[in-house]
């Protein structure tokens, strides 16, 4: 998979080639490739950019920028885009894309090198990971995050994690929770408890207060990633099994934690 | 006599002196004229410009073409006279300092006064080696033009065709800028040069490359791979004033002028001497750094600064794979030399996740720098100091010490409990010689149960069945007189159109000692008629009676001592072993009773079946997922089994009742097939492939990932019994050493024990200062693959495989690992093997004869390991 990252010193760009395939000299001899890629994510970036600006709250005519919305905005972008169809991205892992997806976004480059400085908008200012660790798979999370996200509709994936991306990493760092089918069973849990229960356990965990990680928490003692009991994911049931064991594990935990007086 | 030059290849030449360079052609052409550019500077002048300018030409026939020209101010231009052939021979190949332009034209010849070092031609070969000349053969030109003090204009031209030539005399005054100015330079035929260029105002030099390579165009844009090396070996000269330098773009008028890097530009200036323990600075973006001042070493030598910074904001920003930013630079002459990489050569002291914010750069004295410039010391490309020469190894003992230094004042020594250092390259290779030995023979050897047919056909897949009744069913043991009964063998293959010809059937009678003595051989007694799907043979092979003196009868098995013993099946196919199964029978002796701990242990393997060579699955390539059971009790047992994959939404299997046979105490429990799934893999958003009738087609979530396959077995009563899990690499490679190695070897600080294997079973891990370890010598040359502090490593990497094997069977009751271990042996018939065989079956029966037992026996089996290691041969 070729990609073009572009990259900023001083206001000085520059761009180089990656690839995950076999190369005999240089990742340069596909260029071309990944220049043609380069073209195709200026109008990505172009269209989530538009979403954003309608999705985003603004205040005196700025725009209130939520993390949670740039992801889910950058990752449903990507997927209506079909990008991962094109030819250059056949048979790689995905995180090359996000390479080059991010730093463009943030510099604001298009193919041609002229500048779009409304781009930096879609990359959360506070995943800086990247920027120091280009390599690494791990430093993009936040658009792992925002491409899994897309499979919600942004109002239910919203209502599920009390639009926090935090929460919402929360979930996808274990991997027996990433489910389609468990997100949904969350949500129409959630809808069905008091504004009280629901305005706690939209808020983010720090130190001290569980809040979102009581969902989490007892789902994935339910369902674990390894070991005893991880046979079976959420995705394996049928949906009403499902959701009787999602009612049943989720209305647990919140009685623990609710009429033990643990409510803050 | 007579002599005639040889036509020496100059492209051939040029090419190997550029393959010189660690870095590649552009830091060479980054390095080269600059170098020369200072090298040359006109007595008066502050400081030397260099520009390198990008342009665009059109050829006769309409085709395009780029020049860079490398112009250099300040300067004293190419003067000095021409020398012929004979004068320099006359004058034993000695230039005078000031012949530039017969240094230039001339090829691995010295000045005087002058070391040899960078007359070797490196200044051409960094130009030539980007022009590529259109024609049949690989060729490179490049003009060279100069104005000198005297107002005299020259232009001269080298031609490797791939001959090398000069333009002999060169074109002088007017006659040199009117073809400077020429759109069309000839060059040979119809071939022409389009330079087009004015001639020089001021003194200097310009070298022109024509028919730049078009690959390179892109990186030698201002902004390119190119500005960015410039401003590695150059930032300190630009910082200090004496250099200026600037690429151009014509095409675009896009310019760039190369600039310090931030971090050294914004670093605070120091006034007076700083201490000797060095001066710390608070950097504005949060980071810090210290500076130290004449600092000395060695035999009078000193360092005259050495600064080092961290900053959290600072990426990692490296080109190559040498360290050039993330570490300290050396600096020769305001040059960049080379960088001691923050992870090769200080990994004890930086944390992993600092070593991409750390930078250092160190100058030295003069009289240091003469005698770094030395050739014994620094090579002719500039770009590395021989760490086998005493003053390099001074530097970089007293580097570390600041280095620890810094680490301690940033809080990093004490912080980090366990930082990854570097495992040497023969560490690593011992370490996966010795996992290819034990787990991946990987083409080394024929490896167990899957012979293939033909070079191209699909893998044959084996599997091999013995039963037999014992005169007791719950136990295996015989007595003097009794008889094994039933003896019946299954063996089966397919695809069995892949089989060519047919293979053999032995049955054996093995002692402890792994002495074996063949009862009965069965030739060509599998797949005979081939063609078929599967081939399925079976054999009744009646009852085999024992017997302590000889016996008469060919159903006899006579002289069999009290003990230990195993009958066993093989399979032979052209002329390799292809599946073993084997019965353990105890001759007069009371077999050990069944494990308490996970007597019912569950196995998963994932099998490519496309191609039995590799365990990534590609798209289109067919998986085979076998699940299996091992019941080491003597009842039978009725269970349930769950199985699932985390890329598919249909269970494999839920609560399906599974009935298992018992084992007679101390037989060797089989593993039972059951359940097999076979898959078509596909990518995602793929043109989907031809269907095949008898497997069903997966579309996977991801086009590559790593996902899972589980598996449970539950009692009549819902209690969990065993549990296992195996990955299933789609469309990405295992990513650990090579293909079928499970896990990798890392280098650590501050662990206490000898070695660990991580939860995920991925890593082993060692401490570099294990005190045992620091006592062995390095290996300088790899002689016995037990010498030194590989046998550290093998001595590791062995205790670190066997709990790789047992630790999930132990705990979860998954004998995936295990079976693996048993089941890819290189060669069961050598008898050391057959001994690291019994060794193996007696883990598998964990701990039932107390730990301290099951510790000797690990023991044992690590020491086996270690000596079927030490007599392998590459």
């Amino acid at each position: 998979m070729p990609v073009l990252v572009w990259s900023d010193r001083d206001g000085a760009l520059a761009s180089s080639i990656r690839t995950g395939r076999r190369v005999s000299l240089s990742a340069e001899e596909f260029r071309p490739e990944a220049e043609d890629l380069d073209r195709a994510l200026d109008a990505l970036l172009d269209m989530a950019w538009h979403a954003l600006k309608v999705i985003t709250r603004h205040e005196n005519d700025k725009l209130q920028l939520n993390s949670f919305e740039q992801a889910w905005t950058l990752g449903r972008a990507v997927f209506v885009s079909g990008i991962l169809n094109h030819d250059a991205l056949q048979g790689e892992e995905r995180s090359l894309l996000w390479q080059a997806l991010t730093p463009k976004a943030w510099y604001g480059v298009r193919h041609d090198a002229s500048r779009e400085p409304h781009w930096k908008a879609l990359i959360p200012a506070r995943a800086k990971r990247w920027r120091s660790h280009a390599a690494e798979s791990t430093a993009y999370r936040f658009l792992d995050i925002g491409y899994w996200l897309r499979e919600q509709q942004l109002h239910n994936a919203g209502e599920v994690f009390g639009w926090y991306a935090s929460n919402a990493e929360d979930i996808y760092k274990r991997p027996s929770l990433r489910s389609f089918e468990l997100r949904q069973e969350i949500l129409h849990w959630l809808q069905r408890q008091s504004p009280e229960v629901r305005a706690e356990l939209a808020k983010p965990k720090v130190k001290g207060h569980l809040r979102f990680s009581i969902v989490s928490k007892a789902l994935l003692a339910r369902f674990p990633h390894r070991g005893p009991g991880s046979a079976l994911l959420p995705q394996h049931y049928p949906p009403d099994e499902l959701r009787a064991i999602v009612t049943a594990t989720l209305d647990a935990a919140r009685d623990e934690h609710f009429t033990a007086g643990k409510l803050r | 006599m007579q002599f005639a030059n040889t036509s020496t290849n100059m492209a051939q030449v040029v090419s190997s002196i550029i393959d010189g360079y660690r870095m590649g052609a552009l830091r060479a052409l980054a390095q080269e004229p600059v170098q020369n550019a200072l090298d040359a500077k006109r007595d008066g002048q502050r400081r030397v410009a260099v520009e390198y300018r990008l342009l665009r030409r059109e050829m006769p026939d309409g085709r395009g073409c780029y020049l860079l020209t490398v112009t250099d101010t300040g300067t004293t231009g190419l003067r000095g006279p021409l020398v012929s052939n004979e004068e320099l021979e006359r004058r034993d190949f000695k230039l005078r300092p000031e012949e530039n332009w017969a240094a230039f034209e001339g090829h691995g010849y010295t000045k005087e006064n002058e070391d040899a070092l960078g007359s070797r031609g490196q200044g051409k070969a960094a130009f030539l080696y980007h022009s590529h000349v259109p024609g049949k053969t690989r060729r490179m030109a490049m003009l060279y033009d100069t104005r000198l003090e005297g107002g005299e204009y020259r232009l001269g031209m080298r031609f490797a065709r791939p001959v090398d030539q000069i333009l002999t005399p060169p074109l002088y005054n007017d006659e040199a800028k009117a073809a400077i100015q020429n759109d069309a330079f000839p060059l040979e035929g119809d071939l022409a040069i389009p330079l087009g260029l004015k001639p020089l105002s001021d003194i200097g030099t310009r070298v022109i490359v024509p028919f730049l390579d078009e690959g390179a165009v892109g990186e030698i844009k201002p902004g390119g791979e190119l500005s960015r090396w410039l401003q590695r070996c150059w930032w300190r000269a630009i910082q200090l004033g004496g250099l200026h330098i600037r690429v151009v773009d014509d095409t675009t008028s896009q310019r760039q002028e190369i600039a310090v890097p931030d971090w050294w530009q914004n670093l605070p200036r120091s006034r007076g001497k700083p201490p000797t323990d060095g001066k710390w600075f608070d950097l504005l973006d949060g980071g810090r750094a210290c500076e130290w001042r004449n600092c000395h070493f060695g035999d009078k030598q000193k360092i005259h600064r050495l600064v080092l910074l961290h900053s959290e904001d600072l990426p990692e920003d490296e080109i190559s794979d040498q360290p050039e930013w993330s570490g300290i630079q050396l600096l020769r002459g305001k040059q960049w030399i080379e960088t001691y990489g923050a992870k090769e050569e200080y990994g004890d002291f930086i944390p992993a996740e600092k070593r991409g914010g750390f930078r250092g750069y160190v100058e030295f004295a003069e009289h240091t720098e003469r005698a770094l410039r030395h050739r014994e010391v620094e090579n002719s490309q500039h770009d590395y100091f021989n760490r086998r020469k005493k003053i390099i190894s001074n530097i970089r003992a007293l580097l570390k010490e600041r280095v620890r230094d810094f680490s301690h004042e940033m809080g990093w020594l004490e912080a980090a409990d366990t930082t990854q250092q570097a495992v040497s390259q023969r560490e690593k290779d011992t370490h996966m010689r010795f996992l290819e030995t034990f787990l991946n023979p990987n083409g080394r050897k024929p490896k167990t149960g899957t012979g293939k047919g033909e070079a191209d056909g699909e893998q044959l897949l084996w599997d091999l069945r013995l039963d037999l009744d014992y005169p007791d069913p719950k136990s295996a043991r015989v007595d003097w007189g009794q008889s094994i009964r039933r003896v019946y063998v299954e063996a089966g293959c397919e695809p069995g159109d892949e089989l060519m010809g047919s293979a053999d059937l032995i049955l054996e009678w093995v002692d402890d000692r792994s002495k074996s003595r063949t009862l009965l051989k069965k030739e060509a007694a599998i797949g005979t008629g081939w063609g078929e799907g599967r081939i399925q043979e079976q054999f009744e092979l009646g009852d085999w009676q024992i017997l302590r003196g000889k016996g008469n009868n060919k159903r006899q098995i006579g002289h069999a001592e009290k003990g230990e013993y195993q009958l066993r099946a093989r399979i032979e196919y052209r002329g390799e072993l292809v599946k073993r199964a084997a019965r353990t029978v105890y001759v007069q002796t009371e077999p050990p009773p069944p494990p308490e701990k996970n007597p019912i242990t569950l196995s998963i393997s994932v099998t490519n079946v496309t191609d039995g060579e590799k365990k990534r699955i590609d798209h289109g390539e067919v998986v085979q997922i076998d699940i299996f059971s091992r019941n080491r009790l003597p009842e039978a047992a009725a269970l349930n089994l769950t199985a699932t994959a985390d890329f598919e939404n249909q269970p494999y299997a839920r609560q399906m009742p599974i009935d298992l046979k018992g084992t007679a105490a101390g037989d060797t429990p089989s593993k039972k097939p059951i359940l097999t799934i076979r898959r078509q893999l596909l990518e995602p958003q793929r043109l989907s492939l031809s269907k095949r009738e008898d497997i069903a087609q997966v579309t996977m979530p991801e086009a590559s990932g790593i996902f899972s396959i589980r598996a449970e077995l539950h009692d009549g009563q819902g209690k969990l019994l065993a549990n296992a899990r195996q990955p299933l690499h789609f469309q990405r490679d295992p990513g650990r050493a090579k293909d079928r190695l499970p896990f990798v070897i890392e280098q650590v600080s501050g662990q206490k024990e000898m070695w660990k294997l991580n939860e995920e079973l991925s890593e082993l891990t060692y401490p570099g200062d294990y005190p045992l370890r620091k006592e062995l010598p390095d290996v300088k040359r790899q002689g016995r693959p037990l010498q030194g502090k590989n046998a550290f490593i093998a001595e590791i990497s062995a205790n670190g495989l066997l709990e790789w094997a047992l630790r999930p069977k132990l705990n979860d009751g998954d004998d995936s690992n295990y079976d693996q271990l048993l089941e890819t042996i290189s060669s069961p018939d050598d008898p050391e093997w057959e001994g690291y065989i019994r060794k193996l079956d007696n883990l598998g029966k964990g701990a039932e004869a107390g730990p301290l037992a099951f510790a000797e026996t690990c023991r044992e089996t690590v020491a086996i390991m270690l000596d079927i290691f030490s007599q392998e041969k590459d």
